[in-house]
């Protein structure tokens, strides 16, 4: 199972201090003396060369990087050390030399882990690409998926939500991969994640890389590499015993808040509609709310402040009042890491301890998340042969947020404040006040504890040929806490509000317990025959079983206010529930890896799965990948060309499975292949029956058996180059990829007439097509060193076939055949009616045989000048669906990362941009227009740019209340999608290394202070003031949040 | 180091041999499977219980199929029809062809199940009288959503299978109007010769389909039909040339049959438990709270079949009384209500206009103060601050109100709306909250086969109808209601009335916000001439005179009781009222009879032929 990272500055030192031994020769000469130290951590180097240039005079360093050589003044000392650039300087006798090396750009013999193993960079074959733990540094995001974005060319993160513990994150690795969500299999440290969220729970500052294996290479897992697979592998010790502690402290702001009205503005455009829809005989506007007369509107456009008194005689109160600043501002978050790593002769040990607090910008209740992590990875060398390596983690992650009212404040007008005149939480107009849900209304509680342990005992039984046995357990214990609690609202003058009850009193509790086993037998030969062929085969079997048991308890009614427990909870109307799933795989992998002289590679990968889930008869596939690869720098014929160090093709194919969806967590119920989609289930329920009514038993079939349905497979092909040039200083990728999901799992639609969902089955094929570009530049300009990093990708995906017909709907689309999925099909519009005649001729003519869509626009409602005035594609006389045109597909297209990265003496900075160049956009919500419901708040974007009989030329159509116009000028019409595109700077981090000098006086190795802020900046082509990673929904009044950091770094 | 080797020899043996039971041959175990089912009666009586939840009522039901969605009681209670102040696009006759429907989804997947357990029992080993009523009901069920359907969109496939993806007959045409109606009645006449009568039903059991609830639906699906075939015929059905039945005679004479079954079996009778607030009590007839008799549901024997619901155990979930307070009658119903003398308010010399707001409900029968609130009067509200606390000992005359009950004004101020508020199926509990009422739904009343039997006797009989008839049917819910019996010599004098007119107006007026109206619009052959009358409020002009209402002021508010600026239709000069919906906005065709075939079932299956105008 673990294929632990290779120390390869160990090895490295041991090969050089052996080999220095067998060089030493002793001379008279003068001897110099010093100390190595890498350039970046400033820590000593163990091991490296150091030689004197013309000679075979050379030693090693030795534990505390320390040398001595016999060298003569002007003598030039050549310094070389595995991962790092040779240094030549020249020998100075009289002082003692600190000499610091620089690791190598991009190193070729970077260490990359694939899966059952690690390779060599110059020898893969595959896609895969590796980040290291940098991008996890000096960040507040205690989200290990989060810190990912935009940093792996393939991999899309996209959050729903800015809210910690909240964010909904989706993954993707080259994009979709069905049509259902097929996140990539992520495996943290060889054992598979039990659940999509797992990933969310580590502590960043843990990992010591994480890999992509994004075409054929990810075969070797087989039936659950359909969308790719996430290798995120833990630090190990090494070295020396060294402690850092790195405390940082964040403070969130709003960052960008959607142009909400005030009351002003908010009276004058109400105004304005109700005058533009329809006002009644004496001009009185269209009223929602028998309050809101006209004197009234008048009085709060102008801005006043004021009392009325209904005819009821109840008062009610209007002001300005900002709901955006009642509700959300800034907020403190935390985060401080401890650990603890080194090695000895034959152990290495890691730990660490950590703690993050992670607040959201919701400022009248918590709503955030905090972490406790705790690792020790430990490897012990039992004897010269046997090897044992385990590691073990505790994380605890618990997300507290208010149940009800999270991202309010727009379905309120900005005209009532949140406290009436003595200081209870007034009312309006019925149950509204997002200050009252947030702070009384209930409370969710969501804590996540994960154990796992990880062991691998190996044997190097003869020479090239390791076996190991691998067990791993991950223990998941979730618990939610949830309650609705009923909240008292007030008049203005101070009685309670009686006449609905808000928020029926509720608590429920939701234990989750998982329990995951894996256990492995695998075999590792590697060896070189000839000293140029060179063959590594690994061989291996893995079983896994996953056990998930819910149970699920509720009571409404509570009893003693503050106590939230079920105990708490009036016992009538109890409500229980359970359930036990159970998922197994069993699985033989094989891969094998031949080079020629590192100059021409292959590499051959084989996996079979059996799994639980399927009839006994269909259980079994098989999986497999080839790939080559071509080292041409390695060629003779190259070496003119001085420029290019390094140059290597390589080219994959190769199938992987999937489940369609649900691809982390072998018992995940979100995947289209249920645990027992073999045969029928027959629920339960209950009916009331009797004289004295009683509950009886029922029992029901929902679902359709299909036992021939089988994994989805994925083929992918992809050819790639590789290349380094100018010195290593210019390094990158290129990437171009089909991927087929042949047996696309659907549920398909059949005539209601079937009269149940028929079951999924292998019924489609999906292509998606893309590409990958990642360069890399790094240099000098005198003390400043820099690096320039850019990764872009895009792919496009096409639903070649699915069995069963769907109707193209207006919007967002099901998977239609011919299209790529998350099509959008709109009405083309050609402006605006210029007059009421134009509306009414136009109305008459499209319902002259049958209304179709305009059926609703009639009465009220119908069609006036300034009016969208949608065309008629097919000329057919009738406005309907067939109307509709593709529009394209709404995913996002050319995803980027840029990294930026200055050193300049004991300064460093680093930036982040990310960003998205094509996305086409159709705002969804009611906020996709003023008014869509006349209590709602407006988006101040839209003052000024709609049509009036005095504004003919305006953007955007006629203002009305009436939902069915709304919907009619602000839906599904081309003139309603943007194009989204945008630039982000996610993350720019300064930093100050404190004077060696001042910190030896101290006894400290090192400290390290930055500041850092995450989402600085945005550029961004969303005309109507939403953040463009929020997506299409307008209905949340959520601000996106701006993080600021201050951290440190402190070594002992 | 050879231990070792053998050590993870051993090891690999194990693994490999365990795998399969261990790791592979997994069940589940936390559900029983198809393979392990329907082998007891308890079985098949539990299968058939889920059957009772999927009769639409006051809470939401729904299906597990993809795109379906709950059910709504509000598109069952003939909002927009021409009794009440709901408008509805439907009223109007603004109808496009939605994209799905989700009655259409629902419905087949309830139907199915039925099909599941028909299909089980015929494979059933074991004794098959002990799950003969389950059987029976299944076949009563998949008439009842046959029913639906048939109502709603015409002749449709029928489904008497339980398919699979890859029966024919997914792609099968629809059946004609007439093909559907026969396999109903082949169905209820399975379900009637199965069902057990209601006095065999056991207590606990109360509530399941009885055999006379069984003969009530057919009666009323025989009269549907052969109104149906008798005054809209074959104008609306999808395709030329349909075949009728041609047995209008017959199914009406079967209607009065069965009808007359049921009346004489004298195992129901109509409530009567609240005095002169019966009609008004049975609708919300909860716990001992919900009336001033302290009565619960099991007083009520009047329905025959009824969604049940309990505060406890399973809440109505449909926010009832919030929602229908709002539902009040038009101008059309109010004016339709009975004298005490059984005479309408048009002729009766009883009536007493419209000049003062309380005017027209003097000399009314009970029915219309049971179903709405008349002015200048005190009434309890609902929930726990305003929630009736009845006295006992004088219920009716003289409740004991709190100060906080003021009496009752309407609001043509500041709200457009008909000033008469309603009061069917909404409660006056102070221990209920919004979307706790807990009554009972009402699928199949006595009432309602008194109404079958009345109209399917006078259609027989060409417009007449024997005095002895009457007496043995809608009389008596006329004499629940205090008002004078229904006789030929009643209506003699009146040219204007004539029997079948009086006994539609009867089912008007007893099945109000049943379900009932559109369809007994449609059957008739009328619902485009009334659906597209102005729907019109309160009279404020009356014999050349503003009236109280126009007039009035709300002592408690001090406000105006009626504003005309609101009512931008203005008033209709032949009534007087307030106009809500002008004769402008309606526009009601034969074509809407029938609701149009939902897109995706004509796109899925392109052997549905789309019905005619859509």
């Amino acid at each position: 199972m673990r294929k632990a990272v290779l120390n390869y500055k160990a090895f490295a030192a041991l090969f050089t201090i052996l080999l220095a031994l067998v060089s030493f020769r002793g001379f008279g000469q003068s001897t110099v003396s010093g100390q190595i130290t890498d350039a970046k951590t400033h820590e000593t180097i163990i091991g490296a060369t150091v030689k004197v240039k013309g000679t075979s005079t050379a030693v090693a360093t030795d534990v505390k990087g320390n040398f001595k050589i016999a060298a003569s003044q002007g003598e030039i000392l050549q310094i070389s050390y595995l991962g790092f650039s040779p240094l030549e300087i020249e020998a100075d006798p009289k002082t003692i030399m600190h000499i610091s090396l620089s690791a190598v750009p991009n190193d070729l013999n970077e260490v990359i882990v694939v899966g059952y193993g690690t390779r060599k960079k110059e020898t893969l074959t595959g896609a895969i690409s590796q980040v290291g733990s940098e991008v996890f540094k000096d960040r507040p995001v205690p989200n290990v998926a989060l810190a990912l974005q935009g940093e792996i060319p393939g991999l899309v993160v996209t959050r729903n939500s800015p809210r910690p513990g909240n964010e909904n994150l989706t993954i993707r690795l080259r994009g979709e991969s069905s049509t259902s969500a097929v996140s990539p299999l992520i495996i943290i440290d060889g054992v598979p994640t039990v659940a999509d969220f797992e990933i969310s729970t580590l502590n960043p500052n843990d990992i010591e890389s994480v890999t992509a294996l994004k075409d054929a290479s990810a075969a070797i897992y087989g039936a659950r590499a359909q969308g790719g697979v996430l290798l995120i592998t833990t630090k190990r010790g090494k070295g020396k015993p060294r402690i850092n502690y790195n405390p940082s402290y964040s403070i969130n702001t709003v960052a960008k808040t959607v142009p909400w009205a005030n009351m002003m503005q908010w009276a004058s455009l109400y105004l304005e509609t109700s005058m533009q829809d329809r006002a009644d005989a004496s001009g009185t506007p269209i009223q929602y709310l028998p309050q809101w007369t006209l004197a009234n509107l008048q009085r709060m456009a102008n801005g006043e402040s004021f009392d009325y008194t209904q005819p009821s005689g109840l008062v009610s109160h209007y002001g300005d009042n900002n709901w955006q600043r009642a509700l959300y501002g800034n907020s403190n978050s935390q985060l401080q890491n401890l650990s603890l790593t080194g090695s000895t002769d034959n152990t290495g040990y890691a730990a660490s301890l950590g703690y993050s607090n992670n607040k959201s910008v919701l400022k009248t209740a918590y709503d955030g998340e905090v972490k406790y992590n705790a690792r020790f990875n430990y490897d012990y060398q039992i004897s010269k042969k046997v090897k044992w390596q385990s590691g073990i983690a505790y994380d605890t992650r618990t997300v507290k947020s208010p149940r009800n009212g999270v991202g309010a404040g727009f379905f309120d007008a900005p005209i009532f404040p949140v406290y009436n005149s003595v200081g209870n939480y007034y009312d309006d107009y019925g149950y509204r006040n997002p200050v009252a849900m947030t702070q009384a209304g209930g409370r969710i509680r969501n804590t996540d504890n994960f154990f796992r342990f990880n062991t691998r005992l190996s044997a190097n039984i003869i020479d090239g040929l390791t076996i190991s046995g691998t067990a791993a357990i991950t223990k998941r214990d979730g618990m939610k806490n949830e309650y609705n609690q009923t909240y008292n609202l007030y008049s203005w003058t101070g009685d309670r509000v009686t006449s609905t009850i808000y928020n029926p009193a509720f608590v429920g509790e939701t234990i989750t317990n998982t329990i995951y086993n894996n256990f492995g037998v695998l075999a590792d030969y590697n060896k070189t025959f000839a000293q140029k062929h060179n063959v590594a085969v690994t061989l291996g079997s893995t079983a896994e079983l996953q056990e998930d048991r819910v149970l699920g308890a509720g009571r409404t009614g509570l009893l003693y206010p503050g106590l939230y427990d079920l105990n708490t909870a009036t016992p009538v109307n109890a409500t229980n529930n359970s359930s036990d799933v159970k998922v197994g795989l069993t699985s033989y992998l094989g891969r094998f890896d031949y080079d020629y002289n590192k100059r021409y590679l292959l590499e051959l990968i084989g996996r079979s799965d059996a799994s639980s889930r399927f009839d006994a008869d269909h259980r079994r596939q098989n999986f497999y990948g080839v790939s080559a690869g071509w080292a041409l720098s390695e060629e003779s014929f190259m070496k003119p060309l001085k420029f290019v160090n390094y140059l290597k093709v390589r080219a994959g194919y190769g199938e992987t499975g999937g489940l369609g969806g649900g691809t982390n967590g072998l018992s995940s119920t979100n995947g289209a292949i249920g645990a027992f989609n073999y045969v029928s289930g027959i629920g339960a329920g209950t009916a009331i029956f009797g004289s004295t009514a009683a509950v009886q038993g029922t029992n029901s079939i929902s679902n359709i058996y299909n036992v021939e349905l089988t994994w989805e497979r994925m083929l992918n092909k992809n050819i790639g180059v590789d290349f380094t040039l100018f010195s290593n200083k210019l390094s990158g990728s290129f990437d171009v990829y089909e991927r087929k999901n042949t047996g696309l799992i659907l549920s398909l639609i059949y005539p209601g007439v079937l009269g149940a969902n028929a079951p999924p089955s292998n019924a489609g094929n999906l292509r998606v097509r893309g590409f990958e570009a990642t360069l890399n530049w790094r240099d000098k300009i005198g003390e400043v060193s820099y690096n320039i990093g850019l990764n872009l990708s895009n792919n496009k995906n096409l639903l070649v076939k699915r069995t069963g017909a769907t109707a193209i709907a207006p919007g967002q689309n099901l998977p239609l055949q011919g299209y790529p999925l998350n099509s959008l099909f709109l009405y083309k519009t050609n402006g605006v009616f210029p007059t009421q005649a134009a509306a009414d001729a136009y109305t008459a003519k499209y319902t002259a045989s049958t209304t179709g869509n305009l059926g609703s626009m009639t009465g009220n409602s119908k069609l006036r000048a300034g009016d969208l005035s949608v065309v008629d594609l097919n000329s057919d006389g009738v406005l309907n669906t067939s109307d509709l045109y593709f529009a394209g597909d709404a995913d996002p297209h050319y995803t980027f990362g840029t990294n930026l990265g200055i050193r300049w003496k004991n300064f460093d900075l680093s930036a982040f941009f990310q960003g998205v160049l094509k996305q086409n956009l159709l705002r969804g919500g009611n906020g996709r227009a003023p008014f869509f419901r006349n209590y709602l708040n407006i988006n101040t974007y839209y003052i000024g740019k709609t049509w009036t009989p005095d504004n003919t030329d305006a953007l955007y159509p006629r203002l009305s209340f009436d939902s069915n116009r709304n919907n009619w000028n602000w839906a599904v019409n081309d003139a309603n999608m943007e194009t989204l595109r945008y630039v982000r700077l996610k993350n720019m981090i300064i930093g100050y290394t404190l004077p060696k000098q001042w910190m030896d006086k101290l006894g400290i190795k090192r400290v390290r202070a930055y500041v850092s802020g995450n989402d600085l900046l945005t550029f961004s082509s969303v005309k109507d003031g939403f953040d463009p990673e929020r997506g299409t929904s307008s209905d949340s009044s959520y601000p996106f949040i701006r993080t600021y950091t201050f951290g440190l770094e402190v070594g002992f | 180091m050879k231990k070792l080797n053998y050590i993870i020899a051993l090891f690999l043996i194990i693994s490999a041999s365990a795998c399969k039971k261990t790791f592979l041959d997994l069940n589940p175990i936390d559900q029983p499977t198809t393979a392990s089912f329907f082998q007891n009666a308890a079985q098949f009586k539990s299968f058939s219980n889920d059957f009772y939840n999927k009769m639409i009522g006051f809470r939401p039901v729904k299906s597990d199929v993809q795109g379906a969605g709950n059910s709504n009681i509000y598109d069952f209670m003939d909002a927009g029809s021409d009794l009440t102040e709901a408008i509805s696009t439907y009223g109007q006759g603004a109808v496009s062809t939605p994209q799905t429907d989700i009655y259409w989804l629902n419905t087949y997947a309830y139907i199915r199940a039925n099909n599941v357990l028909i299909e089980a029992a015929d494979n059933y080993t074991g004794d098959k009288a002990a799950i003969k009523q389950y059987v029976a009901a299944a076949y009563f069920f998949r008439a009842w959503h046959h029913f639906l359907l048939l109502k709603r969109f015409g002749g449709i496939p029928l489904a008497t299978k339980v398919l699979n993806v890859n029966s024919a007959d997914l792609q099968a045409p629809r059946n004609t109007r007439y093909e559907v109606a026969n396999q109903i009645f082949k169905d209820l006449d399975v379900a009637i010769a199965g069902l057990p009568l209601e006095a065999s039903i056991a207590a606990a059991d109360k509530g399941q389909v009885s055999q006379q609830a069984a003969k009530a639906f057919k009666a009323r699906v025989l009269l549907y039909e052969a109104t149906w075939e008798k005054y809209v015929s074959t104008s609306t059905d999808w395709a030329q040339n349909q075949k009728k039945a041609d047995s209008t005679t017959t199914w009406l004479t079967q209607a009065a049959n069965l009808a007359s079954q049921v009346m004489t079996d004298n195992t129901y009778s109509l409530f009567n438990g609240v005095d002169t607030l019966s009609y008004y009590y049975m609708f919300n007839l909860d716990d001992a709270n919900s009336n001033p008799k302290g009565l619960t549901k099991t007083a009520n024997k009047e329905y025959l079949l009824s969604s049940h619901y309990d505060y406890t155990l399973l809440q109505g979930n449909a926010n009832l009384t919030h929602t229908l307070v709002g539902w009040g009658p038009s101008r059309k119903m109010m004016d339709m209500y009975l004298c005490t003398d059984g005479l309408p308010f048009t002729v009766s010399p009883l009536a007493k206009g419209y000049a003062k707001m309380t005017d027209e409900f003097e000399n009314r029968e009970w029915r219309l103060r049971s179903l709405v609130v008349i002015p200048k009067k005190k009434y309890w509200g609902f929930g726990s601050t305003t929630g009736a606390n009845y006295n006992l000992a004088n219920y009716i005359t003289t409740f004991n109100f709190p100060a906080i009950i003021k009496p009752y004004y309407p609001d043509l101020y500041t709200n457009i709306n008909g000033g008469y508020p309603n009061r069917k199926f909404c409660s006056e509990e102070s221990t209920r909250a919004d979307y706790q009422e807990s009554y009972d739904y009402p699928q199949i009343r006595l009432a309602e086969v008194y109404l079958i039997y009345a109209e399917a006797k006078c259609e027989l009989g060409g417009g007449s109808i024997s005095d002895a008839d009457l007496n043995i049917s809608i009389n008596k819910i006329r004499a629940r209601n205090a008002v004078a019996p229904l006789t030929n010599a009643l209506i003699a004098p009146y040219a204007s009335l004539t029997m079948l007119g009086e006994i539609r107006r009867e089912r008007a007026l007893e099945l109000y916000l049943e379900n009932s109206r559109f369809d007994d619009l449609k059957r008739w052959g009328i619902a485009e001439t009334e659906l597209n009358k102005p729907i019109e409020g309160m009279v404020v002009q009356y014999s050349g005179q503003p009236t109280e209402t126009a007039t009035g002021t709300n002592p408690i508010t001090q406000s105006p009781i009626y504003n005309p600026a609101k009512f931008v239709y203005g008033i209709d000069n032949q009534t007087g009222a307030v106009i809500l919906d002008p004769a402008s906005n309606r526009n009601f065709k034969r074509m809407h009879y029938l609701l149009p075939i939902p897109n995706d079932q004509r796109s899925l299956n392109p052997n549905i032929v789309q019905n005619p105008g859509y």
